[in-house]
């Protein structure tokens, strides 16, 4: 019987970690120095994609809207104008999949959600100051999965954006 | 008895045109407000059309999965953009998990639209040019 109760814990955490607006943590690629993410302030927050990745202006404008929302929302005296390093943060979008609801529906596992990024940092001179990459994948079935759209997926992915600002323990 | 007839029909027209497109149809009015400052030129658009009205004003849009932007501009102040995600209407589902038919009905209200929904209002806030840009 515990071992059954262990499976299902165990089932529902996974369920709970996949879902569309849990956070993915970033991967430091070249991670922020400490004195900068301590006075660290976003000037500003653009958006493109690879070759061969299908994006409108309307994806880059409200994925970097809900960007700029959540770190005002975690962290915003990142956002906030006055004295401190001024750096430029830079979404590059390497893969973006819509997946398809209805395989979604049909079976967990089909038509999977896949966000991938990297973020890139750089001072007003152009100059690198960090590098990140942020994955967001959503795999999940049945209505859930169904009436999941990238949108949904894009808000985990944006908090997994602002995770980067977040005061390390 | 009549009560058959009308439910035998929708479900008919369900089949053939499916079941969000023929409850809720393919277009949706949205209203458009700005503040603190009312009467900007706003636009808005997505991957079936273009529209325009003054705020606050109501526009009708042609549903799509595509994202909905909305722009407001005025003299004085500084263009406002909002972007809205569309959602998977609660008729679409209910009507894509019908054994059977759904399949069709999932293709018809993609292809039209017609599954996904904008909010009913949106409203854009206005700065001033020399104001730190606000979070959305």
């Amino acid at each position: 019987m515990s071992s059954f109760r262990l499976l299902i814990a165990a089932a529902l955490a996974l369920s709970l970690s996949a879902c569309a607006d849990s956070v993915s943590a970033p991967t430091a690629v070249q991670p922020l120095s400490a004195p900068s993410l301590a006075s660290l302030r976003v000037s500003d927050i653009s958006a493109d994609a690879a070759a061969g990745v299908e994006m409108s202006d309307g994806d880059f404008g409200l994925i970097c809207q809900k960007v700029r929302g959540y770190i005002q929302a975690q962290s915003p005296a990142v956002l906030a104008s006055g004295d401190g390093t001024q750096l430029k943060m830079h979404l590059h979008f390497t893969r973006f999949d819509r997946g398809n609801a209805f395989a979604r529906m049909m079976l967990a596992g089909l038509g999977q959600i896949h966000i991938e990024a990297t973020v890139a940092f750089t001072d007003a001179a152009g100059a690198p100051a960090g590098t990140y990459t942020v994955s967001k994948d959503f795999a999940l079935g049945g209505i859930y999965g169904g009436s999941t759209t990238v949108e949904d997926v894009e808000d985990g992915f944006a908090k997994s954006v602002a995770e980067i600002f977040k005061p390390k323990a | 008895m009549a009560i058959y007839h009308v439910a035998g029909t929708v479900l008919a027209a369900c089949l053939l045109a499916g079941c969000a497109s023929v409850v809720e149809g393919t277009t949706q009015p949205i209203a458009i407000s700005t503040a603190p400052e009312s009467g900007a030129n706003c636009s808005v658009s997505n991957a079936r059309g273009q529209w325009s009205t003054f705020s606050p004003g109501t526009v009708t849009v042609d549903k799509s999965e595509s994202v909905l932007t909305v722009r407001c501009s005025k003299s004085g102040w500084s263009d406002a953009v909002l972007y809205v995600a569309p959602r998977v209407s609660n008729t679409a589902m209910f009507g894509a998990i019908v054994p059977y038919v759904g399949i069709v009905d999932a293709a018809v209200n993609a292809s039209s639209g017609a599954a996904m929904q904008y909010p009913e209002a949106v409203v854009l806030t206005l700065a001033r040019p020399d104001a730190p840009p606000a979070a959305h």
